[in-house]
């Protein structure tokens, strides 16, 4: 049966939820919700790709739902699941398509065409006299475009230039990649909408939308040979923690204890933990023995890895010595790095 | 004044009515104008505050869409000292507006901004030159578009202190204009009428077969001259039709930002040639040069086909408007019609939930009410002023009668053996003019060549990269 790039992204990152969390926890990682809970589901579940790049509203989340179950590609309970059908499906090919978004790099693939298509639009617009409506409408975008414009002293120079980039970036990519960038692109001609890009590679809006993040993700995967457009993104840090948490962490690393930012912030206990684990999440290092001794930690993730869970209740039921859900939260948000 | 509207406007004369407008504003007097659509309205607000120099002008409009096309016209101009405070702008946004008010020259709001406590305590605070309201016909109940939060526009007037008041519409009938003269407690107001006549529009109706309204579009299609725009009800049937006319792209508020901003752009730049859409384009889109409007389906008023219609020929040059009609059209717009008012389940509901000391937002969530849906809207305003059940119920009868009614007007001027622009013109009580090229009825259609259409095309990447970057304005 034909599968839909956007029933793939679906099934493939119902496969990774191993039939442990519900619809609910997936719209919130499609979405991008940024809260502890959210944020720990995509990354135990290895689903920071698509975090925040399956933007589709409530309705559709839902429809597509009701369609896979309805071709008995997953089942719909309290969790979410693959059947064997839909297991069978996701084997099909090699190629995984939910680690092609980006969404690890929230938002910065998104905002780097935003700004890149903003500015080359302009400049080229500036340069032929020609007015135009600006095809990005966010304020941020625009006063940054407004920012870099007067450091181009050249124009013609800095197109030459940006046109060479673009070629070098393209040229690396499939041609069917590099045809829906190029002419997505606004200049004196201006680009295509995703309707009419739809109907040129043959496929419905919302394939082409997702065919669309997936080649621009590729063509910025690597910009070291492109330093003017790898400029445009220099100041784009896009922190992954919650802002709370990211105010607790500057502070843990000034040196205050974790007490003292508990009392200083008037953080509650249950707030406390959700940032360290955020912390321990992304963090490049973290002081793990300060909160779990090495042998339980040893214990959690033996049996994390046996079970083959994340589930923090089955871990903590399997335990042999006393640890708390919190602990279990710590060693598995450390999983990645230490595993390493 | 040529010289001022020359240097902020690149205009080199007045467009007929503008003129008589500024003047009555630089007068003092309050002013009704009605300017068919396509008339340059916004340049007779916007200008005397070149010649006055001083105060803030405030333009009230209904739509986000119109107010964002017109700050980003004005900018393009080159016009910094603009701002809008809509439902978009956070709240940081709005405060950093609020704080530099004396700054500015242009300030769009919608009315609900406007009704905003802190919003209109900051406005007393500044010098207002001018009260525009835009679409004014939208706070009339006799009005095609009846909005809620218009009703409301007179007494914020007064609050600000009665500032001079200009209203603007493109379409209003006798008793419209005196609504919005009371409603808005104009004073003495000056009002100028443009004639709704386009004499460079010729008229034509066809109808046609339930099943055969495809083929007779499609057999327009090699008459007429593009651009083009051809209107639908709903946006499935805009993206339907733009997928069986060659050349056609598909606009309506279902699409996100950057896509609309695309379509338009390619649109106003003749890169594409023919565009099926709702209602959501058009507003504020200063095309000059479309020579035909196609209507795949009747809208529900009279009203809302001149405004539409109106988007053809601004330039002055000949253009034409087609009407395709088949049995039952008019069961759509019945339908909509009816999806516009609350069902009274709701106010029951409503009621019973503040009666329990509820909030709207709560009594929302339980319910699972839209609060977007224009029609809770709608009732949630009335109940916020009070209104009783039977009030409500009782006005929604005569709502649905006069939209009805509108229904028959249009379904008249598609039946009757009548010169189009006769029934057109006695509509809005002007009388009759007899000129060539005019309608299918009076025998005077004339046709010119078409030209030859103008498709996006598909290249390869290279070939397409070159065009994007080096492309003169000329070759595209
Ligand atoms: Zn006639």
């Amino acid at each position: 049966m034909e599968i839909s790039l956007l029933e793939r992204i679906f099934l493939e990152s119902i496969q990774r939820l191993r039939d442990e969390r519900s619809d609910r926890s997936l719209y919130h990682v499609f979405q991008g919700k940024k809260s502890a809970t959210s944020l720990q589901d995509a990354h135990f579940y290895d689903l920071e790709s698509t975090f925040g790049t399956v933007l589709v509203s409530k309705q559709r989340f839902e429809s597509v739902l009701t369609e896979l179950a309805q071709k008995k590609w997953i089942e719909r309970q309290e969790t979410l699941r693959l059947t064997s059908e839909g297991a069978r499906l996701v084997r099909q090919t090699d190629e995984v398509i939910i680690d092609q978004l980006g969404g690890e790099l929230r938002g910065y693939t998104e905002m780097m065409w935003k700004r890149l298509s903003l500015l080359v639009q302009t400049v080229i617009c500036l340069e032929a006299k020609q007015p135009f409506i600006p095809v990005q409408q966010e304020t941020i975008v625009r006063e940054w475009v407004k920012s870099v414009l007067p450091t181009i002293s050249n124009r013609a120079v800095w197109l030459a230039q940006m046109y060479q980039e673009w070629v070098l970036l393209l040229e690396r990519l499939s041609e069917r990649d590099a045809t829906l960038i190029s002419h997505r692109l606004s200049g004196v001609q201006t680009g295509w909408s995703y309707p009419q890009l739809a109907r040129m590679m043959k496929v419905d809006v919302e394939t082409v939308q997702f065919e669309f993040i997936i080649a621009w993700r590729r063509c910025i995967n690597d910009l070291s040979n492109t330093p003017l457009i790898q400029q445009i993104g220099a100041d784009l840090h896009t922190p992954k923690m919650t802002q709370s948490a990211q105010t607790t962490w500057e502070l843990l690393q000034q040196g205050l204890t974790v007490e003292d930012v508990a009392v200083r912030r008037r953080l509650k206990n249950s707030t406390m933990e959700d940032h360290l684990v955020e912390i321990a999440m992304y963090a490049s290092t973290f002081p793990l023995d300060h909160f779990v001794v090495a042998a339980q930690q040893e214990e959690i993730r033996h049996i994390a890895q046996q079970l083959k869970t994340f589930a923090l209740k089955r871990i903590k039921s399997a335990m042999q010595s006393d640890v708390s859900y919190f602990q279990i939260r710590l060693v598995l948000a450390r999983s990645k790095w230490e595993g390493s | 004044m040529e010289a001022l509207l020359h240097r902020h406007f690149g205009y080199e004369a007045f467009r007929p009515g503008q003129r008589e407008i500024i003047e009555s504003i630089l007068n003092g007097t309050d002013t009704l104008a009605i300017l068919p659509t396509g008339g340059g309205k916004s340049v007779c607000y916007q200008f005397p505050s070149y010649v006055k120099g001083e105060g803030l002008t405030l333009i009230l409009s209904p739509l986000l869409s119109l107010i964002e096309d017109q700050v980003m016209q004005i900018k393009r101009r080159g016009e910094r000292s603009v701002a809008k405070l809509t439902s978009v702008e956070t709240r940081e946004e709005k405060e950093q507006i609020l704080s530099v008010l004396e700054h500015l020259r242009y300030l769009y709001l919608s009315p609900e901004q406007l009704a905003l406590p802190q919003i209109r305590a900051r406005l007393k605070q500044v010098n207002i030159a001018l009260f525009v309201v835009d679409e004014a016909h939208c706070i009339s109940q006799w009005g095609h578009e009846f909005r809620p939060e218009y009703a409301r526009l007179g007494q914020l007037r007064r609050e600000l202190g009665f500032p001079q008041c200009l209203a603007l519409t493109a379409t209003a009938t006798q008793a419209v204009e005196r609504d919005i003269r009371t409603q808005l407690q104009m004073r003495e107001p000056q009002v100028i009428r443009r004639s709704v006549n386009r004499p460079e529009i010729q008229y034509i109706v066809d109808r046609v077969g339930r099943e055969e309204k495809d083929a007779a579009l499609e057999r327009w299609m090699t008459r007429i001259v593009r651009p083009c725009v051809i209107y639908t009800t709903t946006r499935k049937e805009a993206e339907r039709i733009a997928g069986i006319i060659e050349g056609a792209t598909y606009y309506h508020a279902g699409l996100t930002m950057e896509d609309r901003q695309l379509v338009q752009q390619q649109f106003l730049h003749d890169e594409m040639d023919c565009l099926v859409c709702t209602s959501a384009f058009g507003m504020g889109v200063d095309k000059g040069n479309v020579r035909t409007v196609i209507h795949h389906t009747m809208p529900a008023t009279l009203e809302a086909y001149m405004q539409e219609i109106g988007r053809a020929g601004r330039d002055g040059k000949e253009a034409t408007a087609i009407l395709l009609y088949a049995p039952q059209d008019e069961q759509l717009q019945s339908f909509l019609i009816e999806t516009q008012y609350a069902p009274v389940l709701w106010i029951d509901q409503l009621q019973q939930g503040m009666r329990r000391g509820e909030s709207y937002a709560k009594i929302e969530t339980r319910l699972h009410f839209n609060p977007e849906d224009p029609a809770y809207r709608l009732l949630k305003s009335q109940l916020e002023n009070g209104w009783s059940k039977e009030r409500i119920i009782q006005w929604q009868v005569e709502r649905k009668q006069l939209k009805g009614r509108e229904v028959s007007q249009m379904m008249d001027y598609i039946h009757r053996n009548e010169c189009r622009r006769t029934m057109l013109l006695h509509h809005f009580d002007e009388p009759a003019v007899v000129q060539p090229r005019c309608c299918d009825i009076c025998g005077t259609i004339e046709w010119q060549d078409p030209v030859k259409s103008k498709m996006l095309q598909t290249v390869n990447w290279k070939k397409r990269l070159e065009q994007v970057f080096f492309s003169s304005p000329d070759s595209v």
